[in-house]
C-alpha cells in the first residue's frame, strides 16, 4: 500500500539529513506504528508521504502512485491528521467538513451519513455549527479526524493522533483504526505512547537520526533487540540507546 | 519589575515584530530572494530622504509664515501636535493589535513573568516602531529649525530629550482607551463585530472631520481666513489647546534660560507620570482583559435537533467560498480590504463637490468624454480596486499556519490559485460595480461605454489579479503572529502596487498620446493588446511555474 524507497530529506541550512536512506513497506490492511525519539524524522517522513514536503531523493508510492509525480492522485487516497491540527478558526465545524467533502468529491448522501456518524461518535453534533475557534484542542482533534475519514482513505496517516484526546475518545479512535483496516484500508501513525503502539499496531518501525533502525512485528523487534519477552518500551530504549535519559 | 526579564521579552518581541531571525534565515543562511533585500534597501534609500525633503519643505513654509507673525516656533508646535496625533492614531491600532490580536500573548502569559514585564516590553516594542516613524517625520524639521535660527548646541540636546518623551503621552492615551475598549469588547463577546464597527467609526470620524474643515473653508473662504488670521496672534497657544504639553515642549526648545528647563521638566514629568499611571492601571486590568479575550466564546446556540445538513459544491467554488468566508469574518481583513471600495468613490465625489461645481456641470464634463476613454477608465478602475483590496496579493499569506489544510488536499496549484482568484474577484466585481454605478448615475455617463468598461474591467482585473495571486504563491508570508501582518507587512502588496502603477503609466501615456493625435478609437485596440498580454502573462506564469512553486512551499 505504501512503499518508501531510499528517501532522503535535508532541510535548507541543516548539517545533517532529517531523513536518510529510508526504505519502508506498509502492507494493505495493517496498522503500522511509526516510532522514534524527538527529532528522529517521523513528522518529516509523514509530511513527505502526504505531500507537504518534497523528498530530496528517493521514491514514495501510495498504492503505486508516486507522491511527487502525481501528487493529486496520491492525495486522493490519503487522509491526514497532523500532530497539531490548525483548522480554519473562522469556519464552523460543518463548513470545514463540507469543504473537505467537496474537495474529495464525496457525494451528498455518503457525506451526510459519515459526518453524522462521526460527529455523533465524537460528541460533536451540537457544536458542528459553532466556529472552530470556540473548540477545545481535543474537539479540534476530533473534527480533524472526522474530516480525514470523510472520504474513507485507503491510507490513513496520523501524526501523534492520541495527543489531546480524552480516554473515551482515545478508545473510540483505536476502534475506528481497527474498523478502517478491516475494510481493507491501511493506517500509518506516529506515536510516543509505546503502550498504544504495542497494543494496536500489527507492525512497528523505529526511526532514529533519520534512519529506520528496526521494523517488524513485536516479536520480530524483540528478536532484533535480543530482548525476548520484554515490553516494547525496553526494546525501544535498547534500539535507540537513549535509555539513560528516558527521552522517548 | 526585573530589567533582565523585560529585556529578554523586549528583544524577542522586537525580533518577531520586525522578523529579524526570519530575514537572517532567509537572506543570509539560506541565501534566497536576495534581490528583495536589495530592493528594500533601494526603496529605503529613495523614500526616507524623499519624505524628509517633503517635510523640510513643509517646515520652510511654516517657518516663513511663523516669522511673519513673529512666532517662528510655530513649526515646532505644528510638528509636536502632528506627532501627537500621528502617534495616537497609529498607537490605538498598534496597542489593540499587540495586546488583543497578537498570538504571542498566549505564549507569554504562562511564562513566569509578571504583568509589568510583559506590558512594558510590549509598549517598548510599540515605542520602537513609533520612534522609527517620528524620526523620519519630526527630526528633519527640528534640525532645520535649529540650523535656520542658529540655535546653540543645547537646543539639540533638549530636542533629543524631547524626542525621546514625545510619543509617551499620546501612546498613554491610546493605551488607556484600548484597555477600556478591550474590557468592553471582551465582555461583550462580540469582539469581531466591535472591532469592525470601531474601525469603521474611526475612519468615518477622520473623514467627517476632514469634510467639516473643507466645507467650512470652501463655503465661506473669507470668514475662514479671517478667523485663521485673528488667531495668529498666538498660534502656539492655539496648538496647545489640541495637545497642551506641546506648549511646554515648544517653549522648552524655543526659549533659553531657566524657563526653558522648567518647561522641559514639566513635559518629561507629565510624560513619566502618565506612563507610570498607565502601568499601574494596566497591571490591574491587563491580565483580566487579555485572559477574558482568550476565553473561547461558545455560541449559545440551542442544541441541534438531529443530524447536520450538508451541501455539495464544486471543488474550486467550495475553496473560493471558504477563502471568502475567512476573509469576511476577520475584521482586520474586512476593514483593510473593503474600505477602499466605499471610501475611494466617496472621497472622489466629495472632492468634486467641494470644488463648488454643480453636478450638472460635472455631468456635462464627464458625459462629453470619448466613449473609448470611459471604457478604459472603467476597466482600469476594476483592476486598481482589485489591487487595493490586497485580497489577490495575499491569499496564501493569509493562510499562514493553516496552509497545511489546503496543501494536504488533492488540489492542484492551478485549482488553488483559481479558487483564490475567484474569491478575490467576487469581492472586487461587486465592490467595483458599486463605485462605477455611483459615478455613472451621478455624472450621467453614457450607459453603453460604462457597461463595456465593466465587462472589460472584469477581464482586465482577472488578468492583473492572477498575477498578484501567482506572486503570493511564489513568496507567501506564512510566519506571522498577528493576522493583520499578513496584509499590512506583506511586500507582495507593495509589489502589486508597483505593478499596477506601471500598468497605469503605460495606459495613461498611450491615452495621452491618442488624445493629442485624436485617435482615441485606436486606443481601444492598444488596450485590447495590453489586456490580452496581461491575461497571457498570468496564464503563462501559472502554467509554467505554478505547480513547482506550490509544491515547494515549506
Amino acid at each position: 500500500m505504501l512503499s518508501i524507497k531510499n528517501v532522503y530529506k535535508k532541510y535548507q541550512g541543516a548539517d545533517r539529513f532529517a531523513v536518510e536512506d529510508l526504505s519502508l513497506e506498509v502492507k494493505r490492511g495493517e496498522i503500522f506504528g511509526f516510532l522514534g525519539p524527538n527529532g528522529a524524522g517521523k513528522t518529516t517522513t509523514l509530511k513527505m508521504i502526504v505531500g507537504l514536503l518534497l523528498p530530496d531523493r528517493g521514491e514514495i508510492l501510495v498504492d503505486g502512485t508516486d507522491v511527487v509525480k502525481d501528487p493529486l492522485g496520491a492525495k486522493k487516497k490519503i487522509g491526514f491528521v497532523p500532530d497539531n491540527p490548525d483548522l480554519y478558526q473562522r469556519l464552523t465545524g460543518i463548513e470545514y467538513l463540507n469543504l473537505i467533502g467537496d474537495v474529495f468529491e464525496v457525494d451528498s448522501r455518503t457525506r451526510k451519513e459519515r459526518i453524522n456518524h462521526y460527529l455523533a461518535m465524537f460528541g460533536l453534533t451540537d457544536s458542528a455549527r459553532d466556529l472552530i475557534q470556540s473548540y477545545s484542542h481535543g474537539m479540534q482533534q476530533k473534527l480533524a479526524l472526522t474530516a480525514a475519514l470523510l472520504h474513507m482513505p485507503e491510507l490513513f496517516v496520523l501524526d501523534e493522533p492520541m495527543v489531546g484526546l480524552d480516554p473515551k475518545s482515545s478508545h473510540l479512535f483505536k476502534e475506528i483504526m481497527r474498523e478502517h483496516v478491516d475494510r481493507g484500508n491501511t493506517v500509518l501513525f506516529s506515536t510516543h505512547i509505546l503502550e498504544t503502539a504495542e497494543r494496536v499496531c500489527d507492525r512497528v518501525g523505529i526511526i532514529h537520526h533519520g534512519k529506520l533502525i528496526a521494523c517488524g512485528t513485536m516479536d520480530e523487534l524483540r528478536a532484533q533487540a535480543g530482548r525476548e519477552g520484554d515490553t516494547l518500551e525496553k526494546v525501544f530504549l535498547e534500539l535507540t540507546e537513549e535509555g539513560e535519559d528516558g527521552e522517548v | 519589575m526585573r530589567f533582565k526579564k523585560f529585556w529578554t521579552v523586549y528583544k524577542t518581541l522586537i525580533n518577531v515584530h520586525f522578523g529579524f531571525s526570519a530575514m537572517k534565515d532567509l537572506y543570509f543562511r539560506r541565501r534566497q530572494r536576495l534581490w528583495e533585500l536589495a530592493l528594500v534597501a533601494l526603496a529605503l534609500i529613495i523614500s526616507i530622504p524623499s519624505i524628509a525633503f517633503v517635510f523640510v519643505n513643509f517646515a520652510i513654509g511654516i517657518l516663513e509664515f511663523g516669522s511673519m507673525v513673529g512666532e517662528p516656533e510655530i513649526v515646532l508646535s505644528v510638528s509636536i501636535v502632528a506627532a501627537a496625533v500621528t502617534t495616537f492614531t497609529f498607537s490605538l491600532g498598534l496597542v489593540i493589535s499587540a495586546f488583543y490580536f497578537s498570538e504571542d500573548i498566549k505564549t507569554l502569559i504562562p511564562l513566569p513573568l509578571n504583568p509589568l514585564e510583559v506590558l512594558t516590553a510590549k509598549f517598548a516594542t510599540i515605542f520602537t516602531t513609533e520612534y522609527l516613524v517620528l524620526g523620519v517625520l519630526i527630526l528633519p524639521l527640528w534640525i532645520y529649525y535649529g540650523i535656520k535660527l542658529g540655535e546653540p548646541a543645547l537646543y539639540y540636546v533638549k530636542a533629543l530629550i524631547g524626542f525621546v518623551f514625545l510619543p509617551v503621552l499620546p501612546l498613554v492615551a491610546a493605551a488607556l482607551l484600548s484597555v477600556v475598549l478591550m474590557r468592553v469588547v471582551n465582555i461583550s463577546k462580540r469582539k469581531d463585530l466591535f472591532t469592525l464597527l470601531g474601525g469603521l467609526l474611526l475612519v468615518f470620524v477622520m473623514i467627517g472631520g476632514q469634510l467639516y474643515l473643507q466645507m467650512q473653508a470652501i463655503q465661506n473662504p473669507e470668514l475662514f481666513m479671517e478667523q485663521l488670521l485673528a488667531q495668529t496672534t498666538n498660534f502656539v497657544k492655539l496648538f496647545g489647546k489640541a495637545f497642551p504639553p506641546s506648549v511646554w515642549l515648544t517653549r522648552a526648545l524655543a526659549d533659553s534660560g531657566a524657563s526653558s528647563f522648567t518647561n522641559l521638566l514639566l513635559f518629561i514629568g507629565t510624560a513619566a507620570a502618565g506612563f507610570l499611571i498607565l502601568l499601574l492601571i494596566a497591571e490591574k486590568v491587563f491580565y483580566k482583559s487579555v485572559i477574558l479575550g482568550m476565553e473561547a466564546s461558545r455560541a449559545s446556540r440551542k442544541k441541534a435537533a438531529g443530524n447536520v445538513e450538508v451541501a455539495s459544491r464544486s471543488k474550486v467554488f467550495s475553496l473560493a467560498l471558504c477563502d471568502l468566508k475567512l476573509f469576511i469574518r476577520n475584521p482586520s481583513y474586512t476593514l483593510n480590504g473593503l474600505i477602499s471600495y466605499v471610501l475611494l468613490p466617496f472621497l472622489l465625489v466629495f472632492q468634486q463637490l467641494t470644488l463648488n461645481v454643480s453636478l450638472d456641470e460635472l455631468a456635462g464634463y464627464f458625459g462629453g468624454f470619448h466613449p473609448s476613454l470611459i471604457i478604459v477608465v472603467c476597466a482600469l478602475y476594476f483592476a486598481v480596486m482589485g489591487m487595493m483590496s490586497s485580497m489577490p496579493s495575499t491569499p496564501f499569506s493569509r493562510e499562514g499556519k493553516y496552509l497545511w489544510n489546503l496543501r494536504s488536499l488533492p488540489v492542484s496549484a492551478s485549482q488553488a490559485m483559481l479558487a483564490k482568484l475567484v474569491s478575490s474577484q467576487i469581492v472586487n466585481i461587486l465592490g467595483s460595480l458599486v463605485g462605477v454605478v455611483a459615478f455613472a448615475v451621478m455624472f450621467k455617463l453614457p450607459l453603453l461605454p460604462v457597461f463595456a468598461g465593466c465587462i472589460w474591467g472584469i477581464v482586465l482585473s482577472t488578468g492583473t489579479s492572477s498575477l498578484w495571486v501567482f506572486l503570493d504563491l511564489l513568496r507567501p508570508m506564512l510566519n506571522w503572529t498577528n493576522p493583520i501582518k499578513a496584509v499590512k507587512s506583506n511586500l507582495n502588496v507593495i509589489f502589486s502596487m508597483v505593478g499596477m502603477l506601471g500598468l497605469i503609466l503605460l495606459v495613461g501615456s498611450r491615452a495621452a498620446h491618442h488624445l493629442k493625435t485624436g485617435t482615441l478609437t485606436m486606443m481601444l485596440v492598444e488596450f485590447s493588446v495590453i489586456t490580452l498580454m496581461v491575461l497571457a502573462l498570468g496564464y503563462g506564469l501559472w502554467k509554467a511555474f505554478g505547480e513547482n512553486a506550490y509544491k515547494s512551499i515549506v
